[in-house]
């Protein structure tokens, strides 16, 4: 999936969040993060001190204070802000388990350049030196919600559908009754840089294998199939794309409603 | 008696002059030169001049110049008679007492006026200087394009800069004059797919957001060409095609040429490369009788061979003009490198994830495979140097299934690895297969929040610019907008990656 095409998806997953708010800006904390990444900017001895009135203001609501500064730095303008605000972040030395308790709850409620923010925060955790992302950090804390934690679970086929799938099949087990046509799906996506690049038999068989996909008991491989039509939107037919947007599950529904 | 100068310094001839801009079908001469003065008769009683002339062409009038005959060195005149007509017969010319020298001046009737004739003047053959003063007749001379001279239209061809394709927009910027012929006007192969329809854009008569044709803007002075000439608009080869639109639409120059008409002050049209080649435009007015060329002008289309991707520093919005002109130095050297004839797309380097994949990466895929691209370079700051590294990793791993090319530049300015937003370690790795690497970091003791570049093993400019003295108050932040780098990353790309 292209940054692009990722950005849309937000945009639309953000959309589909409907009218749930953003969180709200604490103006006592905005004005210490300020404080801060100015500091850091002029590189002055008053970063120092800056960093640790932020720190004791956030000791006992770590993520509260984390949820902060990501929005604080959804409006970052200029390298100055983003990496000033990377190095204060940095410093604060926030564990992966207070990044999830700040950012899951509002994953589908966030706005573009919030949830931006992130999916950024979270990369550290399951890319924390880029490559291909590891989600198994994430699978006890879904196995253990129920209804799944729908924006945790967009955010990982965001990411990478093939990843996600392989974690959902780790949570939820079975045997994928769709194997072959998932098999069939990543021999034939990867050899395409461009997505509309596919050859005719590429394009037959992978439309063949995707709508089969599509029509798997599990609503996670279901899911699967709507993520890949995101990053290859030349597999679409009407046909599939139909069959997704009225899938009885809702997380299928979300993901095939932002095409 | 009144003495009379010369006969043959009363010989004139008139000059016609095209006004510089006109409705199409208005005339455009304007006085020549009224020749074949001569004096018929003199009448003591009445101390009238009876005179001839052959009248001056395209004159709707004529007026008589004249002065004292001790001044006619220096061309001294003192008094106008106006109105005379165009009949080449003028029998009441009463300058008055004294001696007198004195032309017949062929004008528009309005304000314009023609030729005063030549005669020797310093030793050369030159025009009679023009009446300044004009006590009675205000009259302009203009003998730019007299009907009786040498047409010489003034004609000119603009090229422009090529459009953006996915990267931001570009300003639309004309091609300098002295770059039209040489380097000539940088021009995409256009085999990609800009309307989706898995058609080779160069396949098809219209293309919807069609980006890689080049605008040319054509104008002639005067607008309608003299009789007996005419403007027309030919290329040397095939290798390029001239069409109405920017998404193609009529073609021009199916038969190699094409005559033009303005029915505008300027002409507008778009320039496609198919396949590849140069070929140069060119615009000629032209003899009717011999086809001989009196004026012209000509743009060189050259094929891109190389595309230049410029990635900023986290959250820096690329555009141009830049939207802080003295903190984003990377998108400043991006719009100096297409002004130079490069194409270029400048990106936020967030479109380049640490899997290299993403929009850079496809328009670079695009242009190698589609457009006949070979060469590669790609420069960023901060997260846009490690996205520079990522997005050069990436190409260099599916070299294979792209094709032949070359990375022959890469630049990192303070690079820092572009694992996420919130990555800070330095990027130390070279670029695979870069032909040259360009490293420049600032590294001030990188203590307690400091963010500092880091040294690139194997770069072929690889400078702390802490130690410099140019660079050693150079921060993270501001490190990218040195004038000193920015020069010399401009002079490396110049060197090293052909256009």
């Amino acid at each position: 999936m292209s940054l692009v095409d990722r950005f849309v998806f937000v945009v639309l997953l953000a959309t589909s969040a409907a009218a749930a708010a953003e969180p709200a800006r604490d103006p006592q904390d905005q004005e210490r993060i300020a404080a801060a990444v100015a500091a850091v900017v002029r590189q002055d001895d008053g970063a120092k001190e800056a960093i640790e009135t932020l720190a004791n203001s956030g000791r006992a609501r770590r993520a509260a204070l984390l949820l902060q500064l990501s929005l604080y730095l959804e409006r970052a303008t200029g390298t100055e802000q983003a990496m000033a605000g990377a190095l204060v972040l940095n410093q604060l030395a926030f564990t992966p388990a207070e990044k999830l308790d700040a950012v899951e709850p509002h994953l589908l409620s966030a706005g573009p350049a919030l949830r931006r923010v992130f999916t950024e925060l979270l990369a550290t955790i399951d890319r924390p030196d880029g490559g291909a992302p590891d989600f198994r950090v994430y699978e006890a804390r879904i196995r253990g919600k129920q209804p799944p934690p729908a924006g945790l679970i967009l955010y990982l086929y965001e990411v990478s559908p093939d990843a996600a799938l392989a974690s959902m099949e780790r949570i939820y087990g079975g045997e994928p009754a769709s194997r072959g046509d998932i098999e069939v799906l990543r021999k034939v996506l990867p050899s395409s840089e461009v997505s509309h690049d596919l050859s005719g038999d590429e394009l037959v068989w992978a439309r063949a294998a995707l709508d089969a996909i599509a029509l798997d008991p599990a609503w996670w491989r279901r899911l699967y199939a709507a993520a890949v039509l995101r990053e290859q939107p030349s597999l679409a037919t009407p046909e599939i794309t139909a069959r997704l947007q009225r899938d009885s599950h809702s997380l299928v529904r979300q993901a095939a409603a932002t095409r | 008696m009144r003495p009379w100068p010369l006969q043959r310094l009363f010989r004139f001839s008139f000059v016609l002059l095209l006004l510089p801009e006109f409705a199409a079908g208005d005339a455009v001469a304007t006085p020549g030169e009224a020749t074949d003065l001569i004096v018929t008769g003199y009448d003591s009683g009445s101390g009238h001049i009876a005179f001839t002339y052959v009248p001056a062409c395209g004159a709707a009038d004529h007026h008589i110049e004249f002065g004292a005959l001790d001044g006619v060195a220096s061309y001294a005149y003192s008094g106008q008679v106006c109105g005379i007509g165009t009949s080449g017969v003028y029998a009441t010319f009463d300058p008055g007492p004294g001696s007198f020298f004195f032309l017949v001046v062929g004008d528009d009737g309005v304000g314009v006026e023609g030729s005063y004739g030549t005669s020797f003047i310093g030793g050369v053959s030159a025009e009679r200087p023009q009446d300044a003063l004009d006590p009675a007749c205000p009259r302009v001379q203009d003998l730019s394009q007299r009907c009786d001279g040498a047409f010489v239209p003034a004609l000119a061809m603009s090229a422009f800069r090529p459009s953006s394709t996915s990267g931001a927009v570009f300003q639309r910027v004309e091609i300098p004059e002295n770059e039209e012929l040489t380097p000539g006007a940088g021009i995409r192969v256009n085999g990609d797919d800009d309307n989706v329809n898995g058609q080779a854009d160069r396949d098809e008569s219209t293309v919807t957001g069609e980006n890689d044709l080049i605008e040319v803007v054509l104008a002639a002075d005067p607008q309608v060409p003299q009789t007996g000439y005419e403007y027309v608009l030919s290329r040397t080869s095939a290798n390029i095609r001239v069409w109405s639109a920017p998404t193609k639409n009529t073609e021009l120059l199916a038969g190699g040429e094409a005559i033009l008409n303005f029915t505008s002050p300027t002409l507008t049209f778009w320039v496609e490369n198919p396949t590849g080649g140069a070929a140069d435009l060119e615009m000629a007015a032209r003899a009717l009788s011999d086809g001989a060329i009196v004026a012209s002008d000509q743009v060189h289309f050259r094929p891109f061979t190389s595309i230049v991707i410029a990635l900023g520093g986290e959250s820096q919005v690329p555009a141009d003009p830049p939207l802080e002109p003295t903190n984003h130095g990377t998108f400043q050297l991006a719009i100096t490198l297409r002004q130079k004839g490069y194409d270029v797309a400048m990106y936020d380097e967030d479109v380049v994830p640490a899997s290299g994949a993403g929009a850079a990466y496809n328009e670079v895929v695009s242009a190698i495979q589609r457009r006949a691209v070979s060469g590669v370079a790609i420069f960023g700051y901060s997260h846009g140097g490690g996205s520079t590294n990522d997005l050069s990793r990436r190409l260099d791993t599916m070299r294979a299934s792209i094709g032949v090319f070359s990375i022959d530049f890469t630049a990192y300015v303070d690079g820092i690895d572009n694992d996420s937003d919130f990555d800070l370690d330095p990027e130390t790795v070279l670029p695979p297969s870069t032909g040259y690497h360009a490293n420049y970091y600032q590294h001030p003791g990188c203590g307690f929040l400091q963010l500092c570049g880091a040294p690139v093993a194997g770069s072929d400019r690889d400078v702390n610019v802490t130690a410099t003295p140019w660079g050693s108050a150079l921060t993270h932040f501001t490190i990218d907008d040195a004038p000193t780098i920015l020069q010399e990353l401009l002079d490396q790309v110049m060197t090293n990656v052909a256009r």
